[in-house]
């Protein structure tokens, strides 16, 4: 079966040895993709904290928000990320909705 | 002003004009990775030999403090009175701590100091350094810490170039991307990549990441590729930088680098990383 086997590889002209199924780089390659992926759009709990109190900073101008059910977080999707924000509104503050300049 | 002072005016003076007429700028260039033992000292003193035998005037700085070996692997270890921290602190000029390698003309180590924590340096001393580094040579190699080592920072801040170096493995890769990013924001440009220890017959059987994909993965430029080999370790043990003599291909690797380093086109070697067709299978198989 053995001996089968190796004279079967030996006319399979490797076109491409990546395909094959024990050849680790092609594995690597992948692995690294998503790695990388994920270290570059790394999010840290401090970050998200930043960010939560700066957009609090900004809606409050313009509307009345419940800031006890804020949530934030950091979705994975496959190879792509996205950024989850759930703010419930109040209040859009009066005039706000024309220019905000009154604020 | 009394005489002496103005002496050493008119010395300087003399200096910067001669250097107007005959010294192109200075170039900064850090060599550095991800992670540790990748290669670092071994190419910053391999390109540091090249470009000195290039004509050019080059010092090898030990930035990596406290981990002081570059001059053990230039095998000038028994010559280093001072480090360049004493340079800093005052204890010692410049050129007393400079240490000219007899081998090649214009070749120079500034070493490390060994007794000291990273943090015996700070970033203004550093820039500090190479300001005085500046004035007296063609090119500055930095061997710097890895990136995930503390006092990365502070030891590359003052170099304007970067050389990444990166072995073929997953986490040598991985670390490189964090520390590249890191070189983007510190405004280092070119920022290029060394592949060191490829195993072009395990790229052959599929068993290696090949160099397209670290590009690829990496999205930086190439600026070669040095294979495994052994003369390393000879070189390491004898102190004898490869490029000093040895023809061998990690030799002939750094020999190119050092020439791209100076703008030349200098077509990448060829490494048999191709699958083999038939008559190579049986080849193998038969080792021949
Ligand atoms: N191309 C190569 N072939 C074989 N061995 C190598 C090669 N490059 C580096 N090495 C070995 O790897 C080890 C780490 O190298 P070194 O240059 O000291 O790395 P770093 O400075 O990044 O810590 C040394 O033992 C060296 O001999
Ligand atoms: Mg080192």
């Amino acid at each position: 079966m053995n001996i089968i086997k190796k004279i079967l590889e030996l006319f399979s002209t490797p076109d491409d040895p990546k395909e094959k199924l024990e050849a680790s780089a092609k594995k690597a390659k992948e692995r690294l993709q998503f790695i990388i992926i994920d270290d570059r759009t790394g999010v840290s709990p401090e970050l998200l904290e930043i960010l939560r109190n700066e957009m609090i900073k900004v809606l409050k101008k313009y509307m009345d928000i419940d800031e006890s059910r804020i949530e934030i977080d950091i979705e994975n999707s496959g190879k792509t990320k996205a950024l989850a924000v759930n703010i419930p509104v109040i209040q859009v503050k009066r005039g706000s909705s024309i220019t905000g300049s009154e604020v | 002003m009394d005489e002496q002072e103005s002496v050493v005016i008119q010395e300087t003076e003399l200096k910067e004009e001669s250097q107007n007429l005959e010294k192109e700028k200075a170039r900064i260039i850090v060599v550095t990775s991800g992670k540790g033992g990748v290669g670092k000292t071994t190419s910053t003193s391999n390109i540091a030999v090249a470009l000195a035998k290039l004509g050019k005037k080059v010092v090898a700085v030990d930035a990596d403090i406290g981990l002081r070996n570059l001059d053990v692997i230039m095998g000038l270890e028994n010559r280093v009175v001072y480090n360049f921290v004493d340079v800093l602190e005052g204890n010692c000029r410049l050129n007393q701590a400079l240490v000219r390698d007899k081998r090649v003309d214009t070749l120079y180590l500034l070493p490390a100091a060994q007794t000291r924590t990273k943090d015996a340096v700070n970033q203004e001393q550093m820039i500090k350094l190479c300001g005085m580094l500046r004035d007296e040579f063609d090119l500055v190699l930095l061997d710097c810490p890895a990136g995930i080592e503390g006092g990365f920072k502070n030891a590359a801040v003052g170099a304007d170039e970067a050389l990444i170096v990166v072995t073929p493995e997953v986490p040598s890769v991985r670390d490189a991307d964090r520390i590249i990013g890191m070189l983007e924001s510190m405004g280092k440009s070119p920022i290029r990549l060394i592949v060191n220890r490829l195993r072009p017959d395990m790229v052959r059987g599929g068993d290696m990441l090949d160099v397209p994909d670290i590009i690829e993965i990496l999205a930086i430029s190439l600026i070669g590729i040095v294979p495994e080999d052994d003369n390393v370790i000879r070189a390491a043990n004898r102190g004898e930088p490869m490029t000093f003599a040895s023809k061998s291909p990690a030799a002939q690797a750094y020999i190119n680098i050092a020439r791209r380093i100076l703008g030349e086109d200098v077509p990448l070697i060829q490494f048999d990383t191709k699958p083999r067709g038939l008559l190579g299978n049986i080849r193998k198989i038969l080792g021949i």
